[in-house]
């Protein structure tokens, strides 16, 4: 059993004596900020890792966790509702797992923001805002990108030497097609809190992109390069006009110091895995980086994203399996996705629970958005951003608890719209990040926090 | 000849014990192990047997998920299975011709940020070309799932070329224009022929969620098959065209079914994993599908109970 109350610097504590102080204003916390901090006074402590499930290409939100079997067969779809563990919570057929642990779950089913173009509703969806985002056509929205929230933490709790960084990724850069997707790293706080990426693939094992030798570079040159970067370290520091390839020498490093470490390598071998638990999750990409994360997790890692693909698009569609499906949307659920989703998370949720790191591990589950209620002529479902469903498990989550709600097609919400930037203050909300922190580190904060989806 | 009426009942007798013991047949069930075809782990897709047995057909996604291939395997053999085609873009949905010398599948064209799905005819051996016998009309479009008829001339597949999910028959010379076989709102998918040509059954939502159907070709009466709380899909008529396959997950996962035209059901698998995709071998003794159940996804096959299916059926239409 792990021991998920160990010492950690304590935000709690640093908000009451902000409070006592009384000093607020000067570091330009709002009413709310400052009302939200006087709520957390008396809640419980902080999780201690959030682990992000990120939905790539955007599931649709009527054949998962917002189901409208009374709309016209045209908006419905073939799938069926199924009962939860909680009385009243209905699934989608396909997630029968999810269902019976619907309990440690909450929904919010009026997600929404403004962009329907993966490359921006991405970056919105991961760092709250459409500043710096990268549209299909290459355009790119005004403003500063802001970090994502694992470069946050990354930021405002630098890791010791020798371990991972905070903010590690199970996947590789997301895409549009060929175009890369940004959000995913430090924005205005630089490259240097850029995620650490990790990724398994079942016939190869594990991969570590940032090590990953680049065409016609041998494996004794890689040796050479590290040996090199270990005489750098002696070095005097470089120039900031040198920063990227510092860098990029700093990831290097980092994977060295990762593949030397008898701790991280621990976490990283799924061979210790009992192969009852491996074939729980799934051995399919995203069910084993899922493990991964929790061991990731139980090892001390604050944030992980386990990215569901590379790509948006289906290999039938020249991608690596994402939720883009604007046709065969019902056959590809059924065939992969569905499943997929269902084993892989409620593996996680139960496996998390079973080792009682449920309640210190906030899972979130979520795509950069959701499709269109009326199927289109393809059989399957286009972009839909003015509204879709995210889902919260663990991390003191109120289990069963329905946050918003749509309207009776699921094209808008007919209650409580949430931004992403909305969702974003939640999570750092529960890491126990203050505004003060934020502002900080130079962010202004966003979104306002939905402290009652805790209890 | 009241003896032979006296042992006309203690059959009818006999016969109501062997059929009316479900617990019996559930424990059959449960002694059944499935043989597994394949080992690699890879997701895989759609199987179909050769019309003699010695090749299996199936679609395997490669590359790191970017890729799908239709692989050819000789069942007892150690070698890779080899690929049908040289092409670098998707393919899936390989079935062979009555005949054995053809195959129709689907190559899938990419184009930026969604496939273009058609159905293609090519000779088994790969000794000439490929053709395109159901292609776009119009507009980018999706035809799949192809599945011959007994004739070998014609074949049907399910489409969006006319902006819904129906039904069509087509000719592999093309030598008739494609005929719609059904319209419905909804979706209708995976058409399966049976051995005599004369019917076809599918899986619709034309009732709610997926359940099958049966289209007679001749006079496109449609008849509903099933009636369950979840969805029915992918049916597989076996090769005397008395039972048919299919994947439902009115137990609580996706697991393989078997029913017939007279009121029987039974379950062929069960574990909590997916299992998908059923067809039946070419001596009709046994299915063959994909499973997860061991954790990876690989092919199985599992044999069919004498007599099966038996029990009865629960969701009459």
């Amino acid at each position: 059993m792990q021991n998920h109350t160990r010492p950690r610097p304590d935000p709690l504590s640093r908000r009451r004596a902000l409070l006592q102080i009384g000093s607020l204003g000067a570091f330009g916390v709002s009413l709310p900020d400052l009302l939200a901090m006087r709520a957390s006074a008396v809640e419980p402590s902080p999780v201690r890792s959030v682990i992000l499930l990120w939905l790539w290409g955007g599931p649709s939100h009527l054949d998962t966790f917002d189901m409208k079997p009374d709309a016209p067969l045209e908006y419905r779809g073939p799938f069926e509702p199924i009962a939860t563990k909680v009385p009243g919570l209905n699934f989608c057929e396909l997630l029968p797992n999810l269902a019976k642990v619907a309990d440690k779950m909450a929904i919010i089913r009026s997600m929404k923001h403004e962009s329907n173009d993966h490359g921006v509703a991405g970056t919105i969806a991961l760092t709250g805002s459409q500043a710096g985002a990268v549209n299909l056509g290459g355009g790119v929205s005004a403003g500063v990108m802001r970090p994502s929230i694992g470069s946050i933490i990354g930021r405002l709790n630098p890791r010791p030497s020798g371990q991972l960084p905070g903010y590690v990724i199970l996947g590789s850069q997301l895409h549009q097609g060929l175009k890369r997707v940004v959000g995913e790293g430090g924005g205005v706080l630089g490259s240097a809190f850029d995620p650490f990426r990790l990724d398994y693939d079942p016939l190869e094992g594990l991969k570590v992109p940032s090590l990953e030798v680049p065409e016609g570079v041998s494996a004794s040159r890689m040796d050479d390069r590290f040996s090199l970067l270990s005489s750098n370290l002696a070095a005097p520091r470089q120039q900031a006009s040198q920063r990227p390839v510092k860098v990029m020498d700093q990831h290097y490093q980092l994977a060295h110091t990762l593949l030397t470490s008898r701790q991280t390598l621990d976490a990283l071998n799924l061979q210790k895995e009992p192969d009852k638990i491996r074939d729980d999750y799934g051995r399919h990409r995203f069910g084993q980086c899922c493990l991964l994360a929790r061991r990731l997790v139980e090892a001390g890692q604050p944030v992980v994203q386990v990215n569901w693909s590379t790509h948006v698009e289906c290999p039938e569609d020249a991608g690596d399996g994402g939720w883009d499906m604007h046709d065969r949307y019902f056959q590809i659920m059924q065939d992969r996705h569905g499943w997929m989703l269902d084993k892989a998370m409620s593996a996680l949720i139960r496996d998390l629970d079973n080792r009682r790191l449920l309640d210190s591990t906030l899972i979130v589950a979520v795509g950069e958005f959701g499709r269109t209620p009326k199927i289109n002529e393809k059989a399957g479902r286009d972009h839909w951003n003015p509204c879709y469903s995210a889902v919260l498990a663990g991390g003191g989550t109120r289990g069963g608890a329905i946050i918003g709600a749509s309207d009776k097609r699921a094209e808008h919400p007919a209650d409580r719209p949430v931004s992403p930037a909305d969702l974003g203050a939640t999570i750092l909300y529960r890491l126990g990040v203050t505004a003060s922190d934020i502002t900080s580190i130079g962010l202004l904060p966003q979104g306002e926090p939905l402290s009652d989806v805790f209890t | 000849m009241k003896f032979v009426r006296f042992i006309i009942f203690l059959l009818l007798i006999a016969n109501q014990f062997a059929s009316g013991d479900d617990q019996q047949i559930h424990s059959i069930s449960n002694a059944i192990k499935p043989v597994r075809i394949t080992t690699d782990g890879a997701y895989k897709h759609r199987p179909a047997w050769s019309p003699d047995g010695k090749s299996l057909f199936f679609a395997r996604h490669e590359g790191g998920g970017n890729s799908i291939f239709i692989r050819i395997l000789t069942p007892g053999s150690n070698d890779e299975p080899k690929r049908l085609t040289k092409r670098k873009e998707p393919e899936y949905n390989a079935v062979v011709s009555p005949d054995g010398k053809q195959v129709l599948y689907t190559p899938i064209t990419l184009s930026g940020t969604q496939g273009n799905l058609d159905i293609a005819l090519m000779p088994i051996d790969g000794s000439a070309d490929p053709k395109t016998v159901a292609g776009d009309t119009g507009k980018l479009s999706h035809q799949d799932w192809p599945a011959w008829l007994p004739d070998g001339r014609r074949f049907v597949f399910n489409s969006t070329h006319e902006g819904n999910q129906e039904l069509y028959l087509g000719t592999v010379d093309g030598s008739k224009p494609l005929e719609r076989l059904t319209q419905s709102p909804g979706q209708d998918v995976h058409p399966a022929v049976s051995p005599d040509g004369k019917f076809i059954l599918f899986a619709t939502d034309r009732w709610g969620g997926f359940e099958l159907a049966r289209l007679d070709i001749e006079n496109k009466a449609i008849s509903r098959i099933t009636k369950s709380p979840g969805l029915d899909d992918y049916p597989a008529i076996a090769p005397d065209g008395k039972s048919f396959a299919f994947v439902s997950n009115r137990s609580g996962n996706l697991e393989i079914w078997l029913g017939d035209f007279q009121n029987h059901m039974s379950q062929v698998t069960r574990d909590d994993a997916p299992d998908l995709f059923p067809t039946f071998h070419p001596d009709g003794n046994k299915i063959t599908y994909v499973s997860g159940h061991t954790g990876n996804t690989d092919i199985f096959q599992i044999a069919i109970p004498p007599g099966w299916p038996t029990e009865p059926k629960s969701d009459k239409p």
